[in-house]
């Protein structure tokens, strides 16, 4: 069930918010940047808004391995997008898992 | 039209206009923010409005090492710093739209300098799809201008209904 005040699955707690980056990486600062703003537009629209919590993969093997040439990748639930430079595409991912729309493709998917 | 244009490529001179299009846009939005909203940090983790404001012209020396790189002016092989810690900002308003207003102004007169033969050049550092000049242009230098003002008012917004 949706919580008609918050958006989110009643009782589910939101899940936070991943970008994985690196240092220099200039499509990391164009993530980051498309983030706050759709963050800044949920809090504005009063819908839920998860904590983001940057990663740099440099700091972790694993994280390395998996996002080298994919970053900036995003995460969120189960959810992840990858070379995230596309606001539409973020703000899909947002309305599916924050707001529980339906998904419209697959190629977000973890 | 941006003053002492004097370049001969009309499309270094679209792109001057469309950045001071987009820094006067800015510029207006910072001007009208509520002195109370300027260093109030609206979650944890989030930058104030000020510090918003501080970054545009951050980044914009950022966004002129780019170009310069690109067209091969001699500049540090490693990108100027971004802080990004700070949530928060030391600059007053006024401080931060004069050094706004003249970052802006050495960004105008660098892309109106620009030639057609390097608005074509590869930029540098490699970007995806070997995007060029023109392009990094529009879509970093300007659009950065426009996505900050974005995020301020939407940040203004979510304070306003409180």
């Amino acid at each position: 069930m949706i919580d008609p005040a918050r958006g989110a699955p009643e009782g589910t707690p939101l899940p936070v918010l991943f970008l994985y980056t690196r240092d220099q990486c200039h499509l990391c600062d164009e993530a980051r940047d498309l983030l706050a703003l759709l963050l800044a537009e949920r809090a504005e629209a009063r819908k839920p808004v998860p904590r983001l919590v940057e990663r740099d993969i440099d700091k972790d093997d694993d994280w390395l391995r998996s996002y080298f040439e994919t970053v900036p990748v995003v995460e969120l639930g189960d959810r992840r997008v990858e070379l995230a430079v596309s606001v539409s595409k973020l703000r899909r991912l947002f309305a599916e898992v924050l707001d529980g729309e339906p998904a419209a493709t697959a190629d977000t998917s973890a | 039209m941006v003053p002492g244009a004097s370049t001969s490529s009309p499309i270094a001179l679209r792109l001057a206009n469309d950045l001071k299009e987009a820094a006067d846009a800015a510029i207006a939005v910072i001007q009208a923010v509520e002195p109370l909203l300027w260093n109030q940090v609206p979650a944890p983790g989030v930058w104030a409005i000020g510090k918003d404001a501080e970054h545009v012209s951050e980044a914009a020396i950022y966004h002129q090492w780019i170009v310069r790189l690109t067209i091969g002016e001699k500049v540090s092989s490693r990108r100027p710093a971004i802080e990004r810690r700070s949530l928060t900002t030391s600059l007053t308003p006024a401080e931060a739209i004069d050094r706004l207003a003249e970052r802006t102004e050495q960004g105008l007169r660098l892309i109106t300098g620009l030639t057609d033969e390097q608005l074509q050049l590869v930029t540098r550092p490699p970007r995806a799809q070997s995007q060029r000049l023109t392009a990094t242009i529009e879509r970093v230098l300007i659009e950065h201008y426009d996505l900050h003002r974005r995020i301020i008012e939407a940040k203004r917004g979510a304070r306003a209904s409180d």
